[in-house]
């Protein structure tokens, strides 16, 4: 039973933790719009291959 | 894909069925010209995809896109002391648009850097309604506008200011973080006190009874904050709120929870405490995000008082701002342009529609002496007047400020609930103290005990949290099908509508001229008249016009237009002169021809044909004429328009004499429908103090700023079909709410009895109080879900 004196600040700072982020991102501004990103999300981008072509590790155009 | 396109026969803009008698007649795929127009212009700027996209998602847009107002003006977006208000840097500005409904809005919106050259960056809240749009450094606002406009999003910038936008953000976020923090609280106390109740004992039960009370001081110092405001702001002002029976459960929790933990006895609270804040908390933000959307639209900034004019110098011609006019300046006026002052025409003719101000359809003449009001707008001519009141100091101006004094002064209803729910927590809390007293000689723990469980078990959670959330959803379901609720308070007063007010002209009728019916020798002469009426701006030139198109007529080209009076033309060919005379000074003795506007066609004084032109009811005005009757609602209808006209329009839509009165000023429409149990629907200034006069005010198009000033509601589609479903909504939400009234009235009675004769203990009424809640917040919801439904239909 001496486990439970082990998992039990644990749990509590999993818990602790999950909080402060939330608060954290709250304060940006992360869950002010929660229905606009939902719609933009389903636009492809229509890829311009001029404005920033990907590139390999030595800067050459893939 | 013919075969799918021919199937359906919907317009190809946006979306709406196509009546059989446009697809039979074939060709045409749209239904109206806004829509045929908005369709060029998107696939001229190459955003076809936007029709891809729109019918890739459902829901489809029920009605996208509004017909684009013509000639709309938007240089008063750049005008320095506006961008003061709705801009802190100048640079970033926020519209709120109406008809931004789905993903393709979404996306066509954004997209606004790439087709309108003066924007930087365009961000939608589709929730809110808004864009927030950065212009370049040399980029106009009048230009966005207008470009918005265009594509059917009627733009109303915001205004900008510390007092709103920023600080309901923040409050957003302080109360969502409050929510979160009670949620981690309570599930942690939870997972506790769960143990506790399955029988956990000895020294581990009391290292989880002080770890509860631990977890439990967060949520009941930080997160049960604005509880202890609320209560003590009412308890100021010498009222009972809902907040005040919380409170003292709180309280009395907190003390003897501290009390048993002490004594080491198992009697704590702290978990059904925390679990009341989460609750509470959580049905709170769920109201205040459904509620808070809709308020935006009080922000607006009018644009009356906005915009410039030309203004005559010794130097020549300048503009300036409309507030920077003083009496005896000397103003031009242009073809379209709203008139923002009273005074005197200085010079030239034209002609200017006075709806707004008195209602009546027909436009008048003015010349050199005629005295013109602000409010109404030049149809035709270019003229110039002498200002004889400011702009402020005009009627318009004094009707709206009356009419914003009368609205703050109308006596809110007490809501019945209000009410109630005082009483509620006045006799919960005598209850409970008479306990406290009735015991206290000889068992004074067991008189503490009863009146806390008493105390939670009674929470009045079906007023403090289901019938708001009814209200929110009676709202949103409303602005889901195109009409906007300014508050909740509307909803409850349309419960006890009796008397159904309608104003005639642009709410009955459709506002527009059409020619009726026409007569002719020969077809062949019909080119002339187009020719003669083909580039004038006047309504009766546009629906003549409109009139002969559609019979296919070749226009006949002239060169030498020029107008004579209302409405009149007339040209020369061949030597012969041609013109189009309004007729209905000729023939005042014929009665049945002076009720409309006739003109006629004359070659030198040789009639070609005769157009009898007016303004048509609606085509669902008569069908909600006798739904409203139906309803028992009594229809009325209340007209500033002459009184032959009225009484025309009156017996078409089935209106006895006692049904109708006409030649009424805005005032007296006001007196008549003070006190009267009434809704009174119409548009514009000239309705706005009968909008506040009356218990429900419903404004029908006209413009936004002017009619949600007065109006509670506001309908953004042009047809009068709302008006049932509005009322059907309000039904439906005055049922959910009873019914939970109802459950919530039994179960306060039974438990309360359990808990005052002592068979409840505070941990029993501690489960059943989240219960009894939920209980109700799901039957809300489930009542809320049917009508807010999920998708629209195509």
């Amino acid at each position: 039973m001496n486990i439970i004196y082990f998992l039990l600040p644990v749990a509590l700072l999993l818990g602790l933790g999950f909080a402060a982020v939330f608060v954290i991102f709250s304060w940006r501004g992360q869950f002010d719009d929660l229905e606009t990103p939902a719609h933009r999300i389903l636009f492809d981008p229509e890829i311009n291959q001029d404005v920033n072509p990907p590139k390999d590790l030595k800067g050459n155009t893939v | 894909m013919n075969a799918v396109q021919l199937s359906i026969s919907q317009c190809r803009h946006c979306g709406s069925k196509l009546p059989v008698s446009v697809t039979t007649a074939g060709g045409s795929e749209f239904c109206c010209s806004g829509c045929e127009y908005v369709f060029g212009l998107m696939t001229e700027s190459g955003l076809e995809r936007f029709y891809t996209i729109r019918n890739d998602n459902p829901p489809v847009c029920p009605m996208p896109v509004n017909e684009p107002i013509k000639n709309a003006k938007f240089e008063y977006c750049d005008d320095p002391e506006f961008l003061k208000k709705t801009s802190a840097d100048g640079r970033k500005v926020r519209f709120y648009l109406e008809g931004m409904n789905c993903s393709a809005c979404v996306w066509l919106l954004e997209k606004l850097p790439e087709y309108c050259s003066d924007v930087v960056s365009a961000r939608v809240n589709l929730a809110d309604s808004t864009i927030e749009v950065l212009r370049k450094d040399n980029g106009s606002f009048a230009a966005i506008a207008s470009q918005l406009n265009r594509f059917g999003y009627r733009p109303h910038p915001l205004r900008d200011d510390e007092s709103s936008h920023d600080l309901s953000l923040r409050e957003h976020r302080h109360d969502l973080i409050r929510l979160g923090v009670a949620g981690v609280v309570t599930g942690n106390i939870m997972i506790l006190s769960v143990s506790i109740y399955a029988g956990a004992t000895g020294a581990l039960a009391t290292q989880f009874q002080w770890l509860t009370a631990l977890l439990a001081i967060p949520s009941l110092v930080y997160c049960a904050w604005p509880f202890y405001r609320s209560a003590f702001k009412s308890l100021q002002n010498r009222r009972l709120n809902l907040d005040v029976p919380i409170v003292v459960a709180v309280f009395a929790g907190v003390v003897s929870s501290a009390w048993a933990l002490v004594e080491n006895s198992p009697a704590t609270y702290f978990d059904s405490l925390s679990m009341l804040v989460f609750l509470l908390l959580g049905s709170r933000f769920l109201l205040k995000r459904i509620q808070s959307r809709h308020l935006q639209s009080v922000n607006i900034e009018d644009d009356l008082l906005v915009g410039s004019v030309r203004r005559f110098t010794n130097h020549g011609i300048e503009n300036v701002s409309v507030t920077k006019i003083k009496k005896d300046d000397l103003i031009a006026i242009s073809e379209g342009q709203m008139i923002p002052v009273d005074g005197r025409v200085e010079s030239g003719t034209g002609a200017i529609s006075c709806a707004v101000m008195t209602g009546e359809s027909d436009p008048v003449t003015v010349s050199r002496g005629s005295r013109v009001e602000a409010g109404s707008r030049s149809v035709s001519g270019e003229w110039s007047i002498r200002v004889q009141n400011g702009p402020r100091e005009t009627r318009l101006a004094k009707i709206l400020k009356d009419t914003a004094v009368d609205a703050h002064a109308k006596t809110r209803v007490v809501h019945f609930a209000d009410k109630t729910a005082q009483y509620f927590v006045a006799l919960v809390l005598l209850t409970a103290v008479s306990l406290v007293l009735w015991f206290l000689p000889v068992h004074p723990r067991e008189g503490f005990v009863r009146a806390l469980a008493l105390v939670i078990v009674t929470c009045p959670c079906v007023f403090g949290m289901a019938i708001p959330l009814s209200m929110g959803f009676a709202i949103r379901s409303a602005t889901r099908r195109g009409i906007i609720i300014k508050t909740a308070d509307a909803v409850e007063k349309l419960w006890n509508a009796k008397n159904i007010f309608f104003d005639k002209t642009a709410t009955l009728t459709t506002g527009e001229l059409a020619v009726v019916s026409a007569s002719y020798e020969d077809v062949s002469d019909l080119r002339f008249a187009l020719g003669l009426e083909e580039n004038q701006s006047h309504p009766v030139a546009r629906a003549i016009t409109r009139y002969l198109r559609s019979l296919n007529v070749q226009a006949h080209p002239f060169h030498d237009v020029s107008m004579v009076r209302t409405g009149g033309v007339s040209a020369s060919h061949d030597g012969y002169s041609y013109k189009i005379l309004p007729l209905r000074w000729n023939s005042a003795n014929s009665t049945t021809t002076a009720i409309l506007s006739n003109f006629g066609l004359l070659k030198n004084d040789e009639f070609l044909a005769t157009f009898e032109l007016a303004d048509r009811p609606r085509i669902e005005s008569r069908e909600i004429i006798d739904w409203a009757r139906e309803q028992r609602l009594q229809p009325q209808m209340l007209s500033g328009d002459r009184e032959h006209v009225v009484r025309l329009c009156a017996h078409v839509l089935g209106f006895s004499t006692s049904e109708f009165r006409a030649e009424m000023t805005p005032e007296s429409k006001a007196e008549a429908v003070r006190n009267r149990a009434s809704v009174m629907i119409g548009d514009g200034a000239n309705d706005a103090p009968a909008f506040a006069a009356a218990d429900v005010g419903i404004a029908v198009r006209g413009s936004l700023d002017v009619s949600l000033r007065a109006a509670d509601i506001y309908l953004t589609k042009p047809s009068l079909r709302a008006i049932p479903e509005l009322f059907e909504i309000a039904y439906a939400t005055k049922r959910a709410i009873y019914r939970n009234l109802a459950f919530s009235a039994a179960f306060n009675i039974a438990a309360g009895f359990f808990a005052v004769s002592g068979h409840m203990t505070p941990l029993c009424a501690a489960i059943l109080m989240p219960l009894s809640s939920m209980t109700i917040l799901v039957s809300a919801l489930l009542s809320g879900r049917k009508l807010v439904p999920n998708e629209v239909a195509r």
